[in-house]
């Protein structure tokens, strides 16, 4: 995603307000949890301005390889990353340096050096962002995997823990995993096997590679164990013992 | 002679006001006239009922009063029964001195505004009612200076349930900066829950801004510096 999705209500406040700050010499402030696009609005605001991880670009001056007098502003990512944060942006004032910060958290320690705040919320309170940042996401993935054809939305596993980055994982897991072959679950199963099999190995422990995807799929499909162990023509004791061994009951 | 009394009452540097037995204002002075542009005649008049002598004679009280410039005492007196006098005693302040350095930049209030009221009302459930006066042209600002004073006072209001926020330029009014008289540009706001501490006024005052409140208002003044 190269540019801040902006549909709901806040998030096309944010934006505004990073218009209006692009033109301010002031320094900004853009907080917010991991995933919520506060690096692609920082960039609204710095326009052309060097961008660094925080921690990295306080090294970068203690090794004097930035030279401060030829920077008039610099975009910092994480600046929570930095100890000594306000010796940091003290420098960089007293050098005229205006500062784009990101964070994850509103930190009293050096609030005040900034007048203006954006703060962006997670996108599970932005129904309209998380829409059409799922239909990019997807688009994106159906070409990396060559799908042609539409997709059954209501198959994809959306995990919104981490906003936009695990938005974007989730789909693109969904979609690889609606899709798999018998032979390539095999080769899936296969490789990983080759990965950690040891010298010595429990046949029956490496069963629930089988198992368990298997007794949770039956779950899911055949709802009530008397089913699952008609359809699966499995005793149902045994049944019983399995979902017990693997937590399933 | 009298007439010499009254024009050194004219021209005092403090204000003075009459009143008559019916409350209405009688007579007042220069200062008293600039006075009475902001503040109004009830309350003076409260003022001077409730600091007046017990008989007839002139009674001096120490207090600490704002009506936009500061006052440290009044004098409240009567002859008769007819007339009731009040003379208010401004504090020896500093004039404000503003100079325009290279920290001022032309720049569009109502932007400024804006950024300060999102960067701290955000969020918050405050019915907000604003009126701006638009046809105010781009003024020169230390932005820095006006973005701090105006973030400590949303962040002030920021317990109220509505705000109220206006700009407009002030009439007949001016501020003398380096020689030059500029028009009066106004913020006002208004609010139900309005915490201005002291640190605010002073910031303010450090900062060339005129800062004012009354109760739950609070208003900023400052010249009006267009580019040419």
């Amino acid at each position: 995603m190269k540019e801040f999705i902006a549909a709901s209500k806040e998030a096309k406040n944010s934006l505004h307000m990073a218009n209006i700050a692009s033109s301010m010499p002031v320094n900004v402030l853009i907080t917010g949890p991991r995933g919520v696009g506060k690096k692609l609005l920082a960039k609204v605001v710095a326009h052309d301005g060097k961008s660094y991880d925080a921690l990295e670009f306080s090294q970068l001056i203690k090794g004097k390889t930035v030279d401060l007098n030829q920077l008039s502003k610099v975009v910092l990512y994480n600046i929570d990353g930095v100890k000594n944060i306000s010796q940091l942006i003290e420098q960089l004032e007293q050098n005229d340096v205006q500062i784009i910060a990101t964070s994850d958290s509103f930190n009293q320690a050096y609030l005040e050096k900034f007048l203006v705040k954006i703060e962006l919320s997670p996108l599970q309170d932005r129904p309209e962002d998380v829409e059409i940042l799922k239909q990019h996401f997807l688009k994106e993935a159906k070409e990396t995997f060559f799908l042609p054809g539409d997709t059954d939305e209501s198959k994809l596993r959306i995990d919104l823990s981490q906003n936009a980055i695990s938005l974007k994982e989730s789909i693109y897991k969904s979609l690889l995993f609606n899709n798999l072959k018998k032979d390539q679950v095999m080769d899936i199963v296969e490789n990983y096997l080759v990965k950690t099999l040891e010298e010595e190995n429990d046949y029956k422990e490496l069963l629930e590679l089988f198992e368990v995807p298997l007794l949770k799929a039956a779950k899911k499909r055949f709802k009530s164990q008397l089913q699952m162990s008609k359809r699966l023509r499995i005793n149902r004791v045994t049944l019983r013992k399995k979902l017990a061994k693997y937590d399933l009951d | 002679m009298e007439k010499f009394y009254e024009e050194l009452i004219e021209n005092d540097l403090d204000p003075f006001i009459l009143f008559n037995s019916s409350g209405s204002v009688e007579k007042y002075n220069k200062k008293a006239d600039f006075l009475l542009s902001f503040v109004s005649y009830k309350e003076i008049y409260d003022l001077a009922i409730s600091n007046a002598p017990k008989s007839f004679g002139f009674k001096r009280t120490f207090m600490d009063l704002e009506f936009k410039e500061s006052y440290f005492a009044i004098l409240v007196g009567y002859l008769d029964e007819e007339y009731l006098g009040i003379k208010l005693y401004k504090k020896a302040e500093e004039e404000n001195s503003i100079t325009i350095d290279d920290k001022y930049k032309s720049v569009n209030l109502y932007t400024l505004i804006e950024l300060s009221k999102n960067s701290i009302l955000a969020g918050r459930q405050i019915s907000l009612i604003e009126d701006y006066d638009l046809t105010i042209p781009e003024t020169k600002l230390n932005i820095d200076q006006f973005l701090k004073l105006l973030n400590e006072l949303f962040q002030a209001y920021s317990r109220s349930s509505r705000l109220k926020i206006r700009s407009f330029l002030k009439l007949g009014e001016f501020i003398k900066v380096e020689n030059q008289k500029y028009q009066v540009c106004c913020i006002h706001l208004e609010g139900d829950d309005a915490q201005v501490s002291d640190e605010i006024k002073f910031l303010a005052k450090n900062t060339n801004f005129i800062l004012t409140t009354k109760e739950t208002a609070t208003q900023i003044e400052f010249p009006l510096i267009v580019d040419k």
